[in-house]
């Protein structure tokens, strides 16, 4: 199987050139803002099915 | 096949993870969808697989790392926060998952990005099924761009095992 190797300073410039970048192209500060808002709008329609589901009332079994 | 259960294990109908360990999202940008089976909708969403078309592939002389670029691809891209475990010196081995469908040429190619630049230009060769990303820290968080550089391949999914 075919490995690849990610250090740790790998990563922190990987980072480093994404806040940069997101600093300067603005089409790309763009598309990340609406997919973290899409993502969090998705988590809090998630929550907001499940409380419903807490707070709906039971249906009554058939005796 | 392992030992161990994977900490997350993120594919096509399952793209996200968010548990005590931390947090993991899988995102595509493009993929190639239509007849015969196995390409076709149905089949990709009962396989639970993304597919890629070997005519729909990026110029591997490109630099990905740009957002430019990028965009004008197909591409995956995930997301890795698993900071709760930086404290214990632990590492991830990130398995990704594909198929190759055809015996002959072309098999498939990824070049795999992080957002300072390549990391490595990964063949995909029929009969294989899995290549691994061994990333030392888990200090910080960090996002994966795998790029659909050539042949006609299949991804099934990357799990993640804390290690």
């Amino acid at each position: 199987m075919a490995i690849i190797r990610v250090t740790k300073e790998q990563i922190e410039a990987a980072n480093k050139a994404r806040e940069a970048a997101l600093k300067k192209d603005a089409n790309f500060r763009r598309f990340e803002e609406q997919r973290f808002e899409k993502a969090a709008m998705a988590r809090e329609a998630a929550l907001q099915k499940k409380r419903e589901a807490a707070a709906a009332p039971k249906e009554e079994q058939p005796s | 096949m392992s030992c161990l259960d994977a900490t997350f294990t993120l594919t096509p109908r399952s793209p996200e993870y968010s548990g005590v360990s931390g947090y993991a999202s899988l995102s595509c940008f493009g993929t190639d969808a239509g007849p015969p089976s196995p390409w076709d909708f149905n089949s990709l969403y009962a396989s639970n697989r993304f597919a890629f078309e070997d005519n729909s592939a990026a110029d591997p002389s490109l630099d990905y790392a740009q957002f430019a670029n990028r965009n004008k691809t197909r591409f995956l891209a995930a997301w890795i926060d698993l900071g709760n475990f930086a404290a214990a010196n632990k590492q991830l081995a990130l398995i990704f998952g594909f198929d190759v469908i055809y015996t002959s040429n072309p098999g498939g190619r990824v070049l795999v990005y992080s957002d300072a630049g390549l990391l490595k230009d990964q063949q995909l060769v029929y009969g294989d099924n899995q290549f691994l990303l061994e990333v030392e820290s888990l200090e910080l968080s960090f996002m994966v761009y795998f790029i659909h550089a050539g042949g006609n391949w299949f991804f099934r999914g990357l799990s993640g095992y804390v290690v």
